[in-house]
C-alpha cells in the first residue's frame, strides 16, 4: 500500500441544474487532509457530501476552486466507496473483493483471490466467499465493498457513509478494524458520516457542513489518543467532544 | 414440469383431436386439410427426406445466425463506443427493418445464386437487428455507479468494458437473441422458397405444387420443432451464463 498523500480542496462551487432550475450544491468549500490523516465530514443529508468526495475522486470537476494532489490524474488514484455498495452482482464476494487488489495492486486474479479470502474472516464474511452480493444482507454487502476499496491501497480514500447499513454491534467491530487497517497503512482517508460518535472514534479532525448549498461551519479536532478502545466512547473527553459537534450540526456552535 | 408443460401441452392436445374430429366428421379431401394422423404417419415414412433436408435449413439457419450475431454485436458495440458512429449508423440500421426481406430475396438470388449464400443473407437480416438493440440498450443501461467506483480504482476503458459494461448488457443480450433465434428459421424458409435445390423450405414447395398437402404440414412441423429447439438451447445457456442472476431470485427476461 502506498504511503497517505495529502489532499486538499480550495473555494469549491458546485451548482446543478435541475430542469431549468439552480441547485446550488457547494459554496466555497475549503479542507485539508494531510498525508496520513483520517478526516471527517458530517452534514445535514443532502448538503453536498457525496458531492464532495465526488470531486475529490476526480470523477466530476467544481465549477469553481481546485483539488490539489500529487499525483495526476486523481482519477485512479483517489479510492472512493460510494453510498450505495457498488459490488458487481456477476461476481461472487470474493472475486468483489479480489478486484480491488486486480485494479489497486495489478495483481493477476488468483493470487488477489488468496490475499482477499484471508482478509474476509476479519470482516465476518469468512462463509460467504463464494455467496454474489443479491444473495447479501446490505450490511454484509457494505463490509465487502470496504475491503475492497481498502485493499486497492489507494494513497487516498474516500468512503461514503460506508458503515450506514450495519448493525451498532458489527458497526463498532468493523469501526476497530478500519481504525486497525487505517494504523498499519497510513492512508489519508476522508470519511463521510452521519454518525458523530463514528467521526469522533475514527477521525483526527472532523468537517462539519452547513445545510445545502454546503458549505464548512466548523472544523474540530480530535486529540484522543490511539488506538481508540470502544470504551473511548463513554470517556468525558469524548461526550465533550459529541456535544460540540452536535451543536454545530444544529447550527447553533 | 407439470405446471409449466401442464397447460400448452393439454391445450394443444384438445386441438390436435378437434382437428382430427373435424376432419374426419366432415371427410374433408386429405390434399386440403391433411388429418393430424396422417401428417404423423408422413412424418414417419418420409422420415429420410424430412432428415435430409432438416441439415440443409439447420445449416442455413445456424451459418445465417452466427453472422447475424457476430454482425449485430460489432454494430452495437461501435454504436455504444463512438457517438459520431451512433448518428452515421443508427437510423441506418433502425431504416434497414423497414426494407421486406421477402421483396429482396429474389435480388440476392441474382447476386449470390441458388446456393448456401442468399439464405445466410436473409437469415442474418431477419436476426441480426432485435440483437443490436437488445444489446445497445443493454451497454446504455449500465449502473453508472459501478462505472465510477470502479473508475477510481483505476480501471481502464478495456476493463471497465469487460467488467461493467458487458456483464450488465448480457441479460438483455439474450433478451435479444432468443428473439432472433425464433425468427431464424422463419428467414432461413423465407430464403429457400426464392430459390434452392434442398431445405425444408423447399421440401413445402415442392411437396404442395405436387398437392402433397402431408408432406407440407410435416414440414412444418419439423421446422417448428427445430425452432422450439434452438430456443430451449438458448434458454439452457442463458441459464448457465446468468447463473448469478438466476440464483439470487432476479427476473430475467
Ligand atoms: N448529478 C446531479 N444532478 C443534479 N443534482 C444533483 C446531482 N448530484 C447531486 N445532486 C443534488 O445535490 C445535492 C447534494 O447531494 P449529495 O452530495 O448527494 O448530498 P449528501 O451526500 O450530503 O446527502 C442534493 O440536493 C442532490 O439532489
Ligand atoms: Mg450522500
Amino acid at each position: 500500500m502506498a504511503a497517505g498523500r495529502a489532499l486538499a480542496a480550495q473555494g469549491i462551487y458546485k451548482t446543478y441544474r435541475l430542469g431549468n432550475e439552480d441547485l446550488p450544491t457547494l459554496a466555497g468549500v475549503d479542507l485539508t487532509a494531510a498525508p496520513g490523516e483520517f478526516v471527517g465530514l458530517i452534514g445535514p443529508s443532502g448538503c453536498g457530501k457525496s458531492t464532495m468526495l465526488r470531486l475529490l475522486a476526480g470523477l466530476e470537476a467544481p465549477d469553481r476552486g481546485q483539488v490539489v494532489f500529487q499525483e495526476s490524474p486523481r482519477l485512479g488514484a483517489i479510492g472512493l466507496m460510494p453510498q450505495r455498495d457498488a459490488l458487481l452482482p456477476w461476481r461472487t464476494l470474493l472475486d468483489n473483493v479480489a478486484l480491488g487488489l486486480e485494479l489497486g495492486a495489478r495483481m493477476a486474479r488468483p493470487d488477489a483471490r488468496v490475499k482477499a479470502r484471508a482478509q474476509l474472516a476479519a470482516f465476518g464474511l469468512d462463509g460467504f466467499a463464494a455467496a454474489y452480493p443479491g444473495t447479501l444482507s446490505g450490511g454484509m454487502r457494505q463490509r465487502g465493498a470496504l475491503l475492497r476499496t481498502f485493499l486497492a491501497g489507494k494513497p487516498a480514500t474516500l468512503l461514503d457513509e460506508p458503515l450506514g447499513a450495519l448493525d451498532s454491534l458489527t458497526r463498532a467491530d468493523v469501526q476497530e478494524w478500519l481504525e486497525a487497517a487505517w494504523l498499519t497503512f497510513q492512508p489519508t482517508v476522508v470519511l463521510v458520516t452521519h454518525d458523530v460518535d463514528e467521526a469522533i472514534f475514527l477521525c483526527d479532525r472532523v468537517y462539519v457542513f452547513s445545510r445545502r448549498p454546503g458549505r464548512v461551519v466548523a472544523e474540530v479536532s480530535v486529540d484522543l489518543p490511539r488506538p481508540r478502545p470502544k470504551a473511548a466512547r463513554t470517556a468525558p473527553a469524548f461526550v465533550q467532544l459529541k456535544e460540540r459537534l452536535l451543536k454545530e450540526l444544529r447550527g447553533d456552535g | 414440469m407439470a405446471r409449466r408443460y401442464g397447460p400448452p401441452a393439454t391445450v394443444l392436445v384438445i386441438a390436435v383431436a378437434l382437428w382430427q374430429g373435424a376432419a374426419a366428421a366432415f371427410r374433408v379431401p386429405s390434399w386440403v386439410l391433411p388429418s393430424p394422423s396422417l401428417i404423423l404417419s408422413t412424418l414417419w415414412t418420409d422420415r429420410a427426406l424430412l432428415l435430409a433436408n432438416t441439415w440443409v435449413t439447420l445449416e442455413e439457419t445456424l451459418v445465417g445466425f452466427a453472422l447475424a450475431l457476430a454482425a449485430g454485436l460489432g454494430l452495437a458495440f461501435l454504436v455504444h463506443w463512438s457517438p459520431l458512429a451512433e448518428r452515421a449508423l443508427w437510423p441506418l440500421i433502425v431504416a434497414s427493418q423497414t426494407v421486406p426481406v421477402p421483396a429482396i430475396a429474389p435480388a440476392l438470388v441474382i447476386w449470390l445464386g441458388f446456393g448456401l449464400a442468399p439464405k445466410v443473407v436473409v437469415v442474418g437480416l431477419v436476426c441480426f437487428f432485435p440483437i443490436v438493440v437488445a444489446t445497445v440498450d443493454g451497454l446504455h443501461g449500465v449502473d453508472h455507479e459501478l462505472l465510477d467506483a470502479l473508475r477510481t480504482l483505476g480501471a481502464s476503458p478495456r476493463r471497465l468494458f469487460a467488467e461493467v459494461e458487458w456483464p450488465s448488457a448480457v441479460p438483455q443480450v439474450f433478451s435479444g437473441v432468443k428473439i432472433a433465434i425464433t425468427f431464424s428459421v422463419i428467414g432461413a424458409v423465407l430464403g429457400e422458397w426464392v430459390g434452392a435445390s434442398a431445405g425444408l423450405g423447399y421440401t413445402m414447395i415442392r411437396a404442395s405444387s405436387q398437392l402433397l398437402t402431408a408432406r407440407v404440414f410435416a414440414a412444418i412441423a419439423v421446422l417448428s420443432a427445430a425452432a422450439l429447439v434452438l430456443f430451449w438451447l438458448t434458454v439452457a445457456l442463458e441459464r448457465r451464463v446468468l447463473h448469478w442472476k438466476f440464483r439470487t431470485g432476479g427476473s430475467a427476461g
